[in-house]
């Protein structure tokens, strides 16, 4: 799976957590999932745990810690992907 | 520091927050256990939710990183809903300062912190004045410029307060 495709997949999980769509429209693999985004912190266990079953990964905790960015969740699971 | 933060209590995601697969990445055992172990684990999970929030945003130097699990439980009385709560090198009081059907909103302070330290500049308190949280309406009046929260029209009582680096109000009963 390449990177774009991890990309659209990851937008499309995130999108339900996202509390106004204007913000959802404007986001960019630069976008900081709690703080342009706006999600929830309580909701962002909820995006590694459909990110887990969407792509058939196991996120631990070192690798979750990371993800407050799109790009930096892509690079996580890219990652594992590739393992 | 101190720090406070509010949580729903109803379960109203895609994902249950009692989802065994949620809860252990989120929580220690014994954090776990005490959510399973309560009559009203919703309740409970929210508050344990809300304590480590308070605490992150109570921190004197957090890094920006999402590790529930490093903040943690180290006492718990279930009869007030307080206790103390470690976060890197801090350890922290906390403690349930109103909750309804609806919401949980907890209050944290750094263990022997001066509560006669005001921090922040007072003028930016304007910018919050408001703020909506899952139907919950929490309104912020200055008098004296010093902010007294009410929930819901609930007024609670606080004495002390501070603003903190993430923007949001936080502050201490006495």
């Amino acid at each position: 799976m390449d990177r774009q495709e991890i990309a659209s997949k990851l937008k499309e999980i995130i999108r339900p957590y996202v509390p106004e769509p204007e913000l959802f429209d404007s986001i960019q693999e630069s976008s900081d999932i709690l703080k342009d985004l706006k999600v929830n912190s309580a909701h962002l266990v909820d995006i590694i745990l459909d990110a887990e079953e969407v792509f058939d990964i196991e996120i631990d905790d070192e690798s979750a810690e990371r993800m407050l960015t799109v790009a930096s969740a892509i690079d996580v699971i890219e990652n594992l992907l590739n393992r | 520091m101190i720090g406070c933060d509010l949580a729903e209590i109803p379960d109203t995601g895609r994902r249950s927050r009692l989802n065994p697969r949620r809860l252990l990445k989120l929580y220690s055992k014994s954090e776990i256990q005490l959510i399973n172990s309560s009559n009203c684990p919703l309740k409970i999970e929210a508050l344990l939710w809300s304590f480590k929030e308070s605490a992150y945003k109570a921190h004197s130097n957090p890094p920006y990183r999402f590790q529930p699990k490093m903040i943690n439980m180290e006492e718990f009385d279930v009869s007030s809903l307080s206790g103390k709560i470690r976060y890197l090198n801090e350890v922290f009081d906390v403690n349930l300062l109103y909750s309804n059907e609806e919401i949980v909103f907890s209050s944290t302070r750094k263990e022997g912190y001066d509560l006669n330290w005001y921090l922040g500049d007072p003028k930016s308190w304007q910018q919050i004045m408001r703020y909506d949280f899952g139907g919950s309406k929490i309104e912020v009046e200055y008098v004296k410029r010093k902010p007294h929260v009410s929930v819901n029209n609930h007024r609670l009582f606080m004495s002390k307060s501070s603003i903190n680096s993430l923007s949001g109000f936080v502050w201490l009963t006495e």
